[in-house]
């Protein structure tokens, strides 16, 4: 898949929205998120690509994600913790607002989705929290505690 | 699918005059969105459903207006406590206000305008009204 491409497509979609979305693009291009379709039967005018943006805020000892992920049943959210890298999977799904009438219009992607989020650190899925709110999941990930230090004595041979 | 085909076909005028179209975000350098929530727009029978994506946002926070035949929602959420956190190793999530806004065919009940905001999800029913524009003339 041309992925510069699609970005492309996705940007010219927005074109009338100069300014703020530039700024946003160069700042969030990792927002940009594939939706792929759940269904075979999938209206075609569904977009595919959406912005989940993502805040990451380093605590002492642990990392506060906040995704924006509106729309979403929190049963259908999924969060693994690998070390530094943080999958967040999810489904959006369009069946209950498109079940009458015709769209008009269809900017909000909809369909499966995964956004990977590096940490700087490493975090543990231990003791760590997910709250799903007004469309934002906000996650609170304990760091792995650094291996305490060893002092070794020198003793004389 | 039957909508494409009406859109095509120059001979259907009047199609095209009940369409909703997004009036320029932009109005004035000064006033110019900081940022814009995708929006999808539905037609059915009895009303236009919008439904916008606006993930953080509280009721308070939106302001949504039906005002001779354009539809307004304007949204802001500031979150000062960024300016002073240094800790942030990630900022994607966009502050300030958006404003967009669309022009619904003027046979919408204004007095009628429904709006809820659940699960980041902004829902606005603007329900039909009776067509106005039908009046019947007796040929003298």
């Amino acid at each position: 898949m041309d992925t510069d491409r699609i970005r492309e497509d996705f940007g010219n979609t927005w074109k009338r929205l100069a300014e703020g979305w530039r700024a946003l693009s160069a700042r969030a291009s990792q927002a940009l998120t594939y939706f792929s379709p759940t269904r075979s039967d999938e209206p075609a005018d569904t977009a595919r690509w959406g912005l989940l943006a993502a805040d990451v805020e380093e605590r002492d000892d642990a990392f506060v994600v906040e995704l924006e992920a509106p729309g979403l049943v929190k049963e259908e959210i999924d969060v693994t913790v690998d070390g530094q890298r943080l999958l967040i999977t999810g489904t959006k799904r369009y069946e209950s607002e498109r079940k009458e009438g015709s769209m008009r219009i269809t900017e909000r992607a909809f369909g499966s989705f995964q956004r990977v989020i590096p940490l700087p650190a490493k975090v543990t899925a231990q003791n760590a929290e997910a709250v799903y709110k007004r469309g934002v999941l906000r996650l609170t990930l304990p760091k792995t505690a650094p291996p305490s230090a060893r002092k070794i004595s020198v003793s004389s041979g | 699918m039957n909508d494409v085909v009406r859109r095509n076909d120059p001979f259907d005028l009047f199609g095209r005059f009940g369409d909703l179209f997004e009036r320029d975000p932009f109005f004035s350098p000064a006033n110019r969105a900081e940022w814009l929530p995708p929006v999808d727009i539905k037609e059915t029978d009895g009303s236009y459903v919008f439904h916008m994506d606006v993930p953080g946002m509280k009721p308070e926070d939106l302001d949504v207006e039906l005002h001779e035949g354009v539809l307004s929602i304007r949204g802001s959420r500031v979150e000062e406590k960024k300016e002073e956190d240094k800790g942030y190793v990630r900022t994607e999530r966009r502050q300030g206000s958006f404003a967009r806004q669309f022009r619904v065919p003027t046979h919408v009940q204004a007095d009628a305008l429904k709006a809820e905001v659940k699960d980041g999800v902004l829902t606005i029913e603007v329900p039909k009204g009776a067509e106005q524009g039908a009046r019947k003339v007796t040929v003298s």
